[in-house]
């Protein structure tokens, strides 16, 4: 049989999968701290310390506006994202995510907490 | 001997004593109080976690026995206590309620209201303080299980919202807001603004135990209140069919995806028995509940017959755990009870990550 690239659809179709069954057993922040001006600190429940750049959080933002619930694709483009983008404040959604409302005036992004483990040690994005 | 060397035996004898659930002996788990030595009669509390502890009579049977073996000891009097204790957080809603008990199925017409209410009353009749939150909106069934007429409920300062109170128990159901018989026609965002209402203005009072019903499905009334509401558990009804168990695992899938501890599974309708005999008649299959429970490693908590009393006592406003407690239901429910109370008690006590729910980072710079 041919092996076929998946689609948009069917990779985020997996990945969504994968997602759902990371969360179940997903490790919790036990400390969210900034670490200077554009990076993130968490320290997680199992003794994991990740650090992310804030632009990437925001370039990865999981909800229906950055990423087209039908087809997958992201709607955010290289170099949409300014080197400026910073959180304005971070916040728990529940027992399971956290939330963040940025300067650019974006705010519906609910990361879950294996969501944000699978961020760490995503590159930081080039400056444009 | 001396009242000094007494004591000591006492506690001695009382550090044998285990609580079956915890693990722990109850001097070491604190709930040994006011002890008092007089010559050679002994008194004591044991103030347990709940006053629904399913253990209650054997622990309180042990300490008398062990104590009273002891030399020098003429009579113990052991009293039974309990001060709920409440699931922490730090979120800025519900903080005088000391635990919220979501009851939840995927599927519609498994009797989640009747469990709701039912579980309520038992709760209530061991003592706890206890408040009833109708999460259907669209089709709230509370106000009429409980017998509580549709009357707009009275309103305060800074659009504080004061409950129905019925059999001890407050009341705040969605039924309380239009006229009697009227649907009400809302949109999906509206549900989460009457939710939040619900959770940011009733006037509650101090509660041992909020009990939660919420709608069937996985929509916005759920998605709300586990974002909002610092749930201490949930609780999963289905019936023992297949199909019912199918959503009944999304119900729990459901709790898993948002972290809510899933306190167990209530297996409704497990059989159908008459008031003339004891025989049961498994209607609708057997085993469902206990197989969903394997599944995802969680506790049977309970198996409820379905008995034409219940159907009556529904209807009527007066629940059958209040009218007949005696009864196969009313037992199971009161049985229900303890186990929710025991759970809630368990995990309190095993949670060594605390996650920080009312979490807030204003970043600088």
């Amino acid at each position: 049989m041919e092996n076929k690239e998946p689609t948009p659809v069917e990779q985020r179709y997996q990945e969504k999968k994968e997602l759902r069954q990371d969360q179940e057993n997903a490790p919790a922040p036990s400390k969210v701290r900034q670490i200077d001006g554009q990076t993130l600190g968490i320290t997680w429940t199992d003794g994991v310390d990740s650090t992310y750049q804030v632009r990437m959080l925001r370039e990865s933002c999981p909800c229906a506006h950055c990423i087209d619930e039908w087809s997958g694709e992201k709607r955010i483009k290289p170099g949409d994202i300014p080197e400026s983008i910073r959180p304005l404040k971070i916040k728990a959604v529940g027992l399971y995510a956290l939330q963040f409302d940025w300067n650019d005036g974006h705010s519906t992004g609910i990361y879950p907490h294996a969501l944000l483990r699978k961020l760490d040690g995503k590159p930081p994005l080039e400056i444009p | 001997m001396s009242e000094q060397d007494i004591q000591t035996r006492v506690m001695q004898a009382l550090k044998t004593v285990n609580d079956p659930d915890l693990h722990k002996n109850i001097v070491d788990l604190g709930f040994v109080k006011n002890m008092k030595i007089d010559g050679g009669n002994v008194s004591f509390d044991v103030e347990l976690t709940t006053p629904a502890c399913p253990v209650k009579e054997q622990l309180k049977n042990e300490c008398q026995e062990k104590v009273s073996a002891l030399e020098g000891v003429n009579s113990v009097t052991v009293n039974m206590t309990a001060a709920v204790r409440a699931t922490e957080h730090t979120q800025p809603v519900l903080t005088t309620v000391k635990n919220i008990i979501a009851v939840a199925s995927g599927k519609g017409g498994v009797g989640k209201s009747t469990v709701t209410t039912n579980l309520a009353c038992a709760l209530a009749l061991t003592g706890a303080k206890v408040g009833v939150m109708d999460g259907d909106i669209y089709g709230p069934s509370i106000p009429k299980m409980l017998g509580i007429p549709i009357s707009p409920p009275r309103g305060g300062e800074n659009n504080k919202i004061f409950p129905h109170e019925k059999h001890g128990m407050k009341v705040i159901s969605a039924g309380f807001l239009t006229e009697e018989g009227q649907p009400l026609m809302l949109r999906g965002p509206m549900l989460g603004g009457i939710i939040q209402q619900f959770l940011q203005n009733v006037e509650w009072g101090e509660l041992d135990y909020l009990v939660i019903d919420l709608p069937p499905g996985t929509g916005d009334v759920q998605l709300t209140l586990t974002q909002r509401a610092p749930l201490s558990g949930g609780v999963i009804v289905t019936t023992p069919q297949d199909i019912s168990l199918i959503d009944a695992e999304k119900g729990v899938k459901m709790f898993q995806q948002v972290k809510v501890p899933v306190l167990g599974v209530v297996e409704n309708m497990s059989w159908f028995q008459t008031e003339e005999s004891d025989k049961k008649y498994f209607i609708f299959g057997q085993g469902g509940g206990q197989k969903l429970a394997n599944q995802f490693n969680v506790p049977l908590l309970g198996q409820v017959p379905i008995i034409p009393k219940i159907v009556e006592a529904g209807d009527s406003g007066q629940p059958i755990t209040l009218t007949d407690p005696d009864s196969p239901a009313g037992l199971a429910y009161r049985k229900l009870a303890e186990q929710v109370a025991a759970q809630i008690s368990i995990n309190q006590f095993n949670k060594e990550d605390k996650i920080d729910s009312g979490f807030e980072l204003a970043w600088e710079g």
